[in-house]
């Protein structure tokens, strides 16, 4: 690991900073490689995107419009979309990142909510804790993912066993953290609103798009972000 | 390449394009206000379009069935502050439950 030049204990640092989130994104990398598995994708297929992906929000927004026969173009700009936020967080992390172009290339794939927390930890950012929570938390989503889809079993019709119930509650999961403010609540039953709307006349793909155009109605009142 | 490897390969590249974009070009511009507060709301609208659509739509119609049934208790359980995993395995429980009562 030549990114480490000294004072390793940085690293891991960020390593035993991030482990007990690494627990949890472990699980949660099992249940994507399982319903991976149930919506169609083959176990290398499912390891390879968590491999190229990591980014869980994007890989399960795709994954399950692709189980609810979305078109490829509908799950990859549906992941695109949601891919975004990452734009907003790259000038930040271009005035942290060290190096040259290649090293802060990879290093900002290890960029994730949780490994950004740990490598601001203590006001002073570290690229060294960065790299340390980055990877625990790279390998053991790869590794999980890889548990889910080889291991998991191989799901023939998820409806039958509810699994199509899966991919909802785990977006109501992750949209929880955004009801806190008027700004996020208002963004959600906008995008909720206009899917159903466009549902029934829209060509498939088109609510989701409907969904995602809502966020660019700037309601000067209830914008709390 | 079937469906999954495509959508494998351009969420791939899209996802490291888009944490590198930033490192690499955008340096220390950022992206205008209006835009900044679009890319905030992206996330919650597009997850509740995620939920409406994959629960209530079926081909070109709106219809309510067993998966309702389980949006609802994920949803009880999210404000209960259940962890996900429990989130997750009461929908799915639900929803087999009652399309198996259904039935």
């Amino acid at each position: 690991m030549r990114l480490i030049s000294s004072n390793e204990s940085d690293a891991y640092a960020g390593a035993r900073a991030i482990a007990p989130v690494a627990v949890v994104i472990g699980v949660v990398a099992i249940v994507f490689g399982v319903l991976a598995r149930g919506a169609g994708l083959t176990a290398p297929a499912a390891i390879v995107m968590s491999a190229t992906t990591f980014a869980g929000s994007a890989q399960f927004a795709a994954v399950s419009v692709l189980a609810s026969s979305g078109t490829v173009a509908t799950a990859a700009t549906t992941a695109a979309l949601l891919m975004s936020r990452y734009l907003l967080m790259g000038s930040a992390v271009a005035q942290k990142l060290p190096g040259g172009p290649i090293r802060r290339f990879a290093l900002a794939q290890l960029v994730v909510d949780e490994t950004w927390g740990v490598a601001f930890a203590r006001r002073q950012f570290s690229e060294r804790r960065l790299f340390g929570a980055g990877l625990v938390l790279y390998a053991t989503h790869v590794g999980c993912t890889a548990v889910g889809a080889i291991g998991g079993m191989r799901i023939v019709d998820p409806t039958v066993f509810g699994l199509d119930a899966a991919f909802p509650a785990l977006f109501v999961v992750l949209l929880k953290p955004h009801l806190a403010n008027s700004s996020g609540r208002a963004a959600a039953v906008f995008g909720a609103t206009a899917a159903l709307l466009l549902t029934p006349f829209a060509p498939a793909g088109i609510p989701l798009l409907g969904a995602a155009a809502t966020s660019l109605l700037d309601l000067p009142a209830g914008d709390a972000s | 390449m079937t469906r999954g490897w495509q959508v494998v390969v351009c969420v791939g590249v899209v996802t490291m394009l888009t944490k590198g974009v930033g490192p690499l070009w955008l340096g220390r511009r950022s992206l205008p206000p209006l835009l900044r507060r679009a890319v905030v709301r992206l996330a919650p609208a597009l997850f509740a379009g995620l939920i409406a659509t994959q629960v209530f739509a079926r081909d070109h119609g709106i219809m309510l069935d067993a998966r309702a049934g389980g949006l609802a208790v994920a949803i009880i359980a999210a404000a209960a502050g259940a962890p996900p995993i429990a989130i997750l395995a009461a929908a799915v429980a639900t929803t087999a439950t009652v399309r198996r009562a259904v039935r």
